[in-house]
């Protein structure tokens, strides 16, 4: 007896368990009614505005509570510079600091989940996906009606490339803005001056020239101190950047390394299979095989241990480097002070066309405002009038004359850097919400005047070889693609790097293009074909409208 | 005799000779165990040599055995970083507060399991068993925190781990080794469960808790991902939490993360890394060797019937 009541008293308790967790379904349905009225009263709000009169932001009475994500740059609360856009534009801001690369994006679906912790701005990378669904669900406001009327962000956009709005914009409208756009081209040729000096070398201009660089570098002792321990190129591990001068310089300079490209008839290949790919594949691997690259560029090295470690003589590396505030240069000079790093022209290859890698034109990053900002026309509105350019300079530097100092040669001396020790200590807020619209004009003053020549350069010397990289809009449609490019990725990554490690030949080429159309590659290639070819009609009708 | 025999009073002639065998087995076992300490020491050991030397020398990598450039600036950095003073807040006030009440809930439920006369107690056992094999997930505790109005505080650092199953099982069994006329003569003298539990069975279980709290403290000190679940305000984030961030503020982790443009200037030193794995790990391994020798007789606890 006393056993059986003790079965239907538990029996109970787990019914009654089971049924505790029906009571979230009608909360479930409460919460999703809940951001659809939230989501037609913006809409609606939206549609009112977008009729009246441009929002005062300087002038606003009202203090509105805005709730903030972000993940680089400066994360702690109550810091000058957001106390100063507190005061400036009557806000109430609460900082939501993503807790580091490797969780931000758990943390971003749970904010986006949750309607009660949704923030008002929400920022976010790489998930393609989940905006999608953010989107359909109608948890973002669709911004295109306020980016006609505050336009300080829109004109930055659109000098620097009209299709950057292009990338950020959805068929029905603009939900997310673009947070971060990189340079076109952010990388450079860069040379030991140093050791070509010691060697009486000119600087190289083809990429013949380069690799009688390389090996004088390896083998003719340049820095004069009786070891061998030089390297002709050296860089990023594991990178396929590290061999770009050849890639650009094989062939018709269509062997990307990570991209589809177009061909001269209008179709399209994976980059990595086409001839162009197998000559500069063959070229490096000869090099490496004559140990005039370092021996670690194999392996997922760090780039800037490797730059400040030195060694070698050639890199392909970053614009930044060059600024002489850069850290990992700094220490680097500290241990060679006779060093001198320049950067050059790059090589001309095959084609006498010589371009550097360009960058994608769609931003890395998004930020979006949602369905529970309570004004969001006025939050663009602020927004934008942080874009301008003087807001801007403001709350990225700081205060002239105290964190950078601007010369009457039109050049700046940064005082306190974003990134120093003092900017935290003294919770001055520089960089501040730094992934949420940044310029990269004029007004990005850390950037040395020879710096900013280098990347206009290296942005006009990349054009040729963006014009044949496809860029894909909405990463999500390419479903075949999705599927096997993981797989095609592997066997692109195994073929590649055993063949410049030494560990397997050339002669395989045509096994590995079999292992790649059997792993669905011409699938692939047909699919991107269909979408692509949209998207440029699109892209084609969106500018001529812009 | 009292005391213990001294090794080297025995004559030579009487001593137990080991033979070639037990010799090798010995020389392989310091040799064995020589070599698993090195393993495990030596990645600690490195992070403090890099977090005394100098920026420019671990920029290059390379440190081995001793600091390069030895200074102490770093450490100076880090300590006037406020992050790391507000992650410190937080661990302690979460990891004291965690380690009192749980060892307190613990405790108390282990005492009353451990009575056969507790009503339902076979059933209310195996509902702590329960929650050992199953568990309802991140979204559904995610959504528990949240409709308890728990979100961004530190509540919510403490409560969900405040019991654990396996250590009420450890202490359970514990008390259950405690002898019944302990307990009655206890009450012929007028004491009542309170009491009994107090004054009898917390001082003869002094080691059980000592372990059960080390435990309880470790793992709230270690705790990170409940910062990411619940916390939105980084002034409560938690050391560990605060450590993760910048650990993983790297270009690989960026990389992994699927980020290929230039972020350098944003990248954690390595010295500033290293000391602040160092500053979130020393308090713990000062606490540590107080507890240790609890820990050696806690661990058989449960594992011998009296």
């Amino acid at each position: 007896m006393k056993k059986k009541s003790a079965l239907i008293l538990a029996a109970g308790m787990m019914a009654a368990a089971l049924l505790a967790g029906c009571g979230d379904a009608g909360s479930k349905e409460v919460s999703n009614n809940t951001s659809k009225e939230i989501s037609s009263e913006a809409d609606a709000s939206g549609e009112a505005a977008a009729s009246s009169e441009l929002i005062d932001v300087l002038n606003q009475e009202d203090t509105m509570s805005m709730a903030i994500v972000c993940l680089q740059g400066h994360t702690q609360p109550d810091s000058s510079t957001e106390k100063w856009m507190e005061e400036r534009y009557n806000i109430d801001i609460t900082v939501i600091a993503l807790p580091g690369w490797t969780d931000a994006k758990a943390k971003i679906q749970l904010l986006m989940a949750d309607e009660k912790a949704r923030p008002d701005i929400i920022w976010w990378w790489d998930m393609d996906a989940d905006f999608a669904q953010w989107k359909d669900a109608g948890l973002l406001v669709d911004v295109s009606v306020y980016m006609n009327k505050y336009t300080n962000m829109v004109d930055y956009y659109n000098a620097q490339d009209p299709a950057i709005l292009f990338f950020a914009s959805s068929a029905d409208g603009i939900y997310r803005i673009p947070g971060d756009v990189s340079e076109p081209c952010c990388e450079t040729l860069l040379i030991r001056q140093d050791w070509l000096d010691n060697l009486n070398l000119e600087v190289p201009t083809t990429l013949d020239e380069l690799e009688d660089v390389l090996y004088a570098f390896t083998y003719d002792d340049p820095d004069g101190n009786g070891i061998d321990d030089t390297y002709g190129l050296g860089g990023d591990g594991y990178d396929f950047r590290s061999f770009w001068p050849w890639i650009q310089g094989a062939g018709t300079g269509r062997g990307h390394y990570d991209k589809f490209v177009m061909n001269e008839d209008g179709s399209y290949t994976m980059g990595a299979a086409t001839d162009d790919a197998k000559i500069w594949l063959e070229r490096v691997s000869k090099l490496y095989a004559d140990g005039v690259i370092t021996p670690n560029i194999t392996q997922d090295t760090d780039r800037d241990e490797e730059m400040a470690n030195g060694g070698f003589g050639v890199t392909y590396s970053w614009i930044t480097y060059n600024n002489p505030s850069n850290a990992i240069m700094t220490s680097f000079y500290a241990s060679n002070p006779d060093a001198k790093w320049v950067p050059v022209d790059m090589v001309a290859g095959d084609n006498g066309n010589p371009q550097e890698d360009a960058a994608t034109v769609a931003a890395w990053c998004y930020f979006g405002i949602t369905t529970n900002c309570s004004n969001p026309e006025r939050a663009y509105a602020i927004w934008d009038d942080m874009a301008a350019p003087e807001n801007y300079v403001r709350k990225r530097f700081g205060i002239e004359g105290e964190h950078y100092i601007a010369n009457a040669d039109g050049t700046y001396e940064i005082v306190i850097a974003g990134d120093s020790n003092e900017n935290s200590e003294q919770n001055i807020g520089l960089k501040l919400f730094q992934d949420l619209f940044s310029r990269k004009d004029e007004c990005n003053i850390e950037n040395t005047t020879a710096t900013s020549a280098l990347f206009e350069k290296a942005k006009e010397n990349s054009r040729d070889i963006y014009s044949i990289m496809i860029e894909k809009k909405d990463p999500n449609a390419y479903v075949i693609g999705n599927e096997y490019g993981t797989d095609i990725g592997d066997i692109k990554l195994a073929y590649f790097w055993s063949v410049i490690g030494g560990t397997d030949t050339i002669d395989n080429w045509d096994k590995y293009i079999s292992d790649l159309k059997a792993a669905g590659l011409e699938e692939v290639t047909a699919e991107l074909t269909e979408i692509y070819n949209k998207q440029l009609e699109e892209k084609a009708m969106y500018l001529s409208v812009e | 005799m009292a005391g213990k025999t001294e090794v080297n009073s025995i004559p030579k002639s009487n001593r137990i000779k080991r033979s070639k065998a037990e010799w090798l087995f010995a020389i392989f076992n310091y040799l064995f165990f020589i070599f698993v300490t090195l393993m495990v020491v030596y990645p600690f050991w490195h992070v403090i040599m890099t977090s005394l030397s100098s920026v420019e020398a671990t920029a290059k990598g390379g440190i081995f055995l001793w600091p390069k450039g030895f200074n102490l600036d770093t450490y100076g950095k880090v300590f006037k970083n406020a992050q790391i003073w507000s992650g410190y807040f937080t661990t302690i006030i979460v990891t004291l507060t965690g380690t009192a009440l749980g060892t307190l809930f613990t405790a108390t439920t282990a005492y009353a399991l451990s009575k056969k006369r507790l009503p339902f107690g076979g059933i209310l056992m195996l509902l702590v068993l329960f929650t050992m094999i199953f568990n309802g997930g991140m979204i559904p505790n995610y959504l528990l925190i949240k409709n308890l109005n728990l979100l961004n505080t530190r509540w919510a650092l403490i409560l969900p781990g405040l019991v654990s199953a396996y250590n009420v099982i450890i202490m359970k069994s514990f008390f259950q080794s405690i002898p019944d006329s302990l307990e009655e003569s206890a009450r012929i003298d007028g004491a009542n469960d309170v009491i009994i539990f107090i004054k009898i069975a917390i001082p003869l279980s002094k080691a059980t808790v000592a372990v059960i709290a080390l435990f309880t403290a470790v793992g709230y000190w270690n705790d990170f991902f409940s910062t990411v679940l619940y916390i939105n305000d980084s002034t409560k984030w938690a050391l560990q939490a605060v450590l993760r961030y910048m650990l993983t503020n790297t270009n690989q982790a960026m990389q992994a993360a699927g980020v290929s443009v230039i972020s350098a200037s944003n990248v954690t030193a390595a010295t500033i890394k290293s000391a602040s794995v160092v500053v979130a790990t020393v308090p713990i391994l000062i606490v540590y060797p107080f507890l240790q020798k609890y820990f050696v007789q806690g661990v058989m606890v449960g594992g011998v019937k009296g």
